[in-house]
């Protein structure tokens, strides 16, 4: 059981609350990822979870142990927390040999030497580093390096791993590399892995569960799919995804929402508004539809400007004031820039997010 | 176990377990005893009547007393003999030199930095040399080269030797030679720190006002200067503070001739027993001081406060001396290494002398060194000079690591507290040393350990008490060189150890230690040499039994032994030039920027 509990936790640095009344629950063998945008508190979290930065209030358990409570000034050391931690910039030891820097934590925890040598051997084998093992840290490239600072967690058998951005400092080709691998380890050792990540990809393609922050707030704590899918509010909403969610506000009347450009069937999802409130409605690029011919679910529009990406390209569009971006296939496109046709929405994925909290309706 | 004793005990616990808390609050005691402490108390011993003063003062010893003070500033004739002939003299020979070393450096630094002159490395090892070497030696070089045989116990210079007839005497004592002397000893300071302060100023900053349209001329007032006035202004008075409490050449060059600065009055007042006015004196000293160094980080602001600028490698802008390139290369390196090297040069052919300024084979004599003359010793065979060799290593020695360890320390405490208030108080205790000039030093700490301080016996008249006062001084260096060198080896390396559950002296020996002894060498050396060659802080300090070799020199110059000096300052050149190198080589610096050198 490496089940991690914060209760309350909040942190301060000065006024400012880097992490703000964070209660999470992340279950034994999780992968579990923290997402959100540059200084909203990401690092921190990990931070005090590893016993490094030591928060103002609340508690957190390990393994049904308590490491930290601000009622009675319990800080359980780093050392005794029983984690293993990946740092972003990997702190791999410059003076000591890739072997010296995956021993220390054993010759720390007093293991045998022929244990070491063992449990030395079995990791550098299963990350295919053997041959490093003689070399200083300068001469490694960085995804050896990345290498090294995951085998020197590795090898104490830690049943907690935090990683902080672990990959952000490889190429994207290396990156996808090392993502399916830290799956297969994770899948392969069992611990529990909190994933500090600012790559959403990275976090929907390897989490079991994640949470979004902003602002030292968590948003929101589910499954990949339920984020993406339902998202909780208008910050995630736009957080999530390759381009921006498009967002129109809208306002129920009977049956249909007015929108600019015209009007849609009312969205499922809107069902407890009153009759002529106002609310946003969020639609994914993905999500819309470019097209000649119009039907009950289509506004008119006018083609601003077309980025190409490749298979898709990124459509922008303007209705009276409003702005769309429609992702396109490239191959069935027919529209050009400066002209009129029509974007078509899919009502039974549209988000409706409440006009003045943001919050998700429905 | 109820939750507030639980409480106060998880705390006691955490407490233990982060050394950068308890170091933090142990620097903030010592800090406080050694610096604080010794400061308060020596300002009210100047209200309080000292013991042999009695009659004079007319009271009880201890009693509350304006006497000191009114005898120093305001008794007439008295206070212009005691004090302000001694203060119009230090302030007119540390502006006068400042002046010609700033002028003198900064010129070098444009050429150094801005010209495409040839030589530059020699030249530029040249111009280091002379701050590098004690400033007593320059002096007693000086002595030897323009002395002359008409002031009580002179003897004849090159100079008059070669005239034929005595060197006048404003060229041989007095505030002349003073302001020389101090003059070749900080132009290399002005120089380090103006080619710094010149080699910030990228070329691309001049560039890009050059494609807007202005005239070179321009680009020079309105670019160059103002970035490169702070900071000529805070070398300026970095120049200034740094010299101005110098004991070592007002001693050698002005005492014969009666001509008094602060730190020569201050000493001489000392040396009497007239502790009350010693004191007073030593306040004058660190208010100017300290005044210098309060507008020198106005100056610069608060973000480099204390530092000077660090020359980043940068584009230059270098000016074609076209045909002018060879002569004014060969004219400037002609004339660094004459300075540098003859001064070297006349005291090593002093010492052979057997009778001063007699250039001739027959007055050779290796008596200062291994024979004997009018019952001294030379100095490679007098058991008083071993002692006082062995005393001096072990102080350098001592210090060197003391200075080491103790700002790895800080370092240590300070960088992984960045931001909290006790870092800050730690940081700028530990910087408050620099604004009492190396003299003023040991008056305090005289004044302090002169007598036995609760659990603390009599320190004077020990090694301990040179040691500390030493090491006390050198922590502003200290500090700057461990935060330094703690922020550049960066929290997560120690982190990662920590998470491992490596205790705190495993982390210090196994990762922050390593990572950082280049530092921890350079910074040693650095002090093990200032400490060898000072002689301002030790001078109040030193008794027969705990005598150091810079200190030793004073007693023989007062004995007209000039060669027994010059043996000894040959010794203390050759032992910090080579270590100043080597320290230079494994840093792969230059150490001397900022304030590293120190001086005396
Ligand atoms: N030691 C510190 N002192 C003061 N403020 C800090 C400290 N550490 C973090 N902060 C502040 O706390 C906030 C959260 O920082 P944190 O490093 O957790 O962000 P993050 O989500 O990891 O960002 P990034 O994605 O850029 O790494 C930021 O506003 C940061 O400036
Ligand atoms: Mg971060």
């Amino acid at each position: 059981m490496s089940r991690i509990i914060l209760e309350h936790v909040t942190k301060r640095f000065g006024d400012y609350a880097a992490v703000n009344d964070l209660s999470l629950e992340i279950e034994s063998g999780a992968f579990f990822s923290l997402l959100g945008p540059s200084g909203c508190g990401k690092t921190t979290t990990m931070r005090l979870i590893a016993g490094l930065e030591t928060a103002d209030e609340g508690r957190i358990l390990i393994d049904d142990k308590v490491v930290f409570d601000a009622a009675d000034s319990t800080v359980v050391p780093p050392g005794k927390r029983g984690i293993g931690m990946v740092f972003q910039n990997y702190a791999l030891w410059p003076h000591m040999t890739v072997r010296e820097n995956i021993l220390f934590g054993l010759a720390v925890r007093k293991i045998e030497k022929a244990d070491q040598e063992e449990r030395l051997r079995r990791v550098l084998s299963r990350l295919q580093i053997s041959e490093l093992v003689d070399r200083y840290p300068s001469e490694l490239s960085g995804g050896q390096q990345q290498r090294i600072a995951l085998a020197r967690e590795l090898v104490t058998g830690a049943k907690v791993l935090l990683m902080d951005e672990p990959l952000s400092n490889l190429d994207a080709k290396l990156r996808i590399d090392m993502r399916v691998e830290l799956k297969q380890l994770h899948e392969e050792t069992g611990a529990t892995v909190i994933y500090v990540t600012h790559d959403q990809i990275e976090a929907l393609t390897l989490s079991s569960t994640m949470a979004v922050m902003k602002l030292g707030v968590m948003q929101q704590n589910a499954a990949p799919s339920e984020v993406f899918a339902k998202p909780t509010n208008l910050f995630v909403a736009q957080f999530m995804g390759h381009t921006p969610m498009n967002i129109l506000p809208a306002t129920i009347q009977g049956n249909s929402m007015q929108i600019p450009g015209g009007s849609l069937p009312r969205a499922a999802s809107s069902a407890s508004c009153a009759d002529g409130s106002q609310i946003l409605i969020g639609a994914r690029p993905e999500e819309l539809l470019l097209g000649t011919t119009q039907d009950e679910r289509s506004i008119s529009v006018r083609v601003e400007s077309i980025l190409p990406m490749g298979y898709d390209s990124l459509v922008r569009v303007s209705v009276e004031g409003a702005e769309l971006t429609i992702a396109a296939d490239e191959r069935t496109r027919t529209v050009d820039v400066g002209d009129d046709c029509f974007v078509t929405f899919d009502d039974t994925q549209l988000h409706c997010f409440d006009a003045e909290t943001h919050e998700r309706l429905g | 176990m109820n939750l507030s004793m639980r409480r106060v005990r998880n705390r006691l616990s955490t407490f233990a377990h982060s050394p950068q808390n308890w170091l933090a609050w142990i620097f903030l005691l010592v800090f406080g005893y050694l610096i604080i402490v010794p400061v308060g108390n020596m300002i009210w011993s100047t209200f309080h009547i000292q013991s042999g003063d009695a009659r004079r003062a007319g009271g009880a010893v201890g009693d509350f007393t304006m006497f000191y003070w009114e005898r120093v500033f305001a008794s007439g004739q008295l206070s212009a003999r005691l004090l302000y002939e001694p203060l119009m003299n230090t302030l007119f020979v540390s502006i006068t030199y400042t002046i010609i070393a700033m002028i003198i450096g900064l010129s070098l630094a444009w050429l150094m930095v801005k010209t495409d002159m040839p030589f530059k490395r020699f030249t530029g090892f040249c111009a280091i040399v002379p701050y590098i070497v004690p400033s007593w030696t320059l002096a007693l070089a000086w002595l030897t080269v323009f002395g002359n045989s008409q002031v009580g116990i002179g003897a004849a210079g090159v100079v008059e030797t070669l005239l034929g007839r005595p060197t006048p005497n404003w060229l041989a004592y007095g505030p002349i030679p003073i302001i020389s002397v101090l003059a070749i000893n900080f132009f290399a300071f002005a120089y380090l720190l103006g080619a710094a302060a010149l080699a910030t100023v990228d070329a691309s900053l001049e560039e890009a006002a050059l494609i807007h349209g202005a005239s070179n001329r321009k680009v020079i007032r309105k670019i160059t200067m103002p970035i490169l006035l702070p900071a000529i202004g805070s070398a300026a008075i970095l120049t200034f503070a740094s010299g101005l409490g110098t004991f070592g050449v007002p001693a050698f060059l002005g005492l014969p001739v009666r001509y008094n600065v602060l730190a020569t009055s201050l000493y001489q007042s000392a040396a009497i027993g007239r502790y009350g006015e010693a004191f007073v004196f030593t306040m004058v000293l660190v208010t100017i001081s300290a005044s210098a160094i309060i507008l020198n980080s106005k100056l610069i602001g608060k973000r480099k406060q204390f530092t000077t600028m660090e020359g980043k490698g940068s584009r230059q802008r270098v000016l074609k001396l076209g045909k002018w390139r060879k002569p004014v290369g060969f004219l400037v390196a002609g004339v660094m290494a004459i300075v540098t090297f003859m001064p070297i040069i006349f005291l090593v052919l002093q010492t052979f002398q057997f009778h001063l300024g007699q250039y001739s084979l027959d007055n050779f004599t290796l008596a200062y060194w291994i024979g004997e003359r009018d019952g001294l010793r030379g100095i490679l065979v007098d058991p008083r000079v071993r002692a006082a060799a062995v005393n001096t290593l072990w102080l350098g020695i001592s210090v060197g690591l003391g200075t080491a360890f103790v700002g790895i320390l800080i370092g240590y405490s300070v960088s992984r507290n960045r931001g909290r208030p006790i870092a800050k108080v730690v940081e700028q205790m530990s910087f408050i040393p620099y604004v009492i000039p190396g003299i003023a030093f040991g008056a305090i700490f005289l004044s302090m350990f002169a007598q036995p301080r609760g659990p603390i016996p009599v320190l004077y008249g020990t090694m301990t008490i040179i040691f500390i006062a030493c090491l006390v001084n050198r922590l502003p260096f200290a500090s700057r060189m461990g935060i330094s060198a703690m922020m550049q080896v960066g929290r997560s390396l120690e982190e990662s150890a920590e998470v491992h559950g490596a205790s705190f002296p495993r982390r210090i020996t196994r990762i922050m230690f390593p990572l950082t002894k280049r530092g921890f060498m350079g910074g040693f050396i650095l002090s093990f040499v200032s400490t060898v060659k000072d002689i301002n802080l030790v001078i109040l300090l030193v008794t027969p039994q705990t005598m150091v070799l810079a200190a030793l020199t004073f007693g023989y110059i007062e004995l007209g032994r000039r060669q027994f000096a010059d043996a000894i300052g040959v010794v203390i050149i050759v032992l910090v030039l080579g270590c100043t190198l080597i320290a230079q080589w494994l840093t792969k610096t230059n150490p001397l920027q900022g304030f590293g050198g120190g001086n005396s």
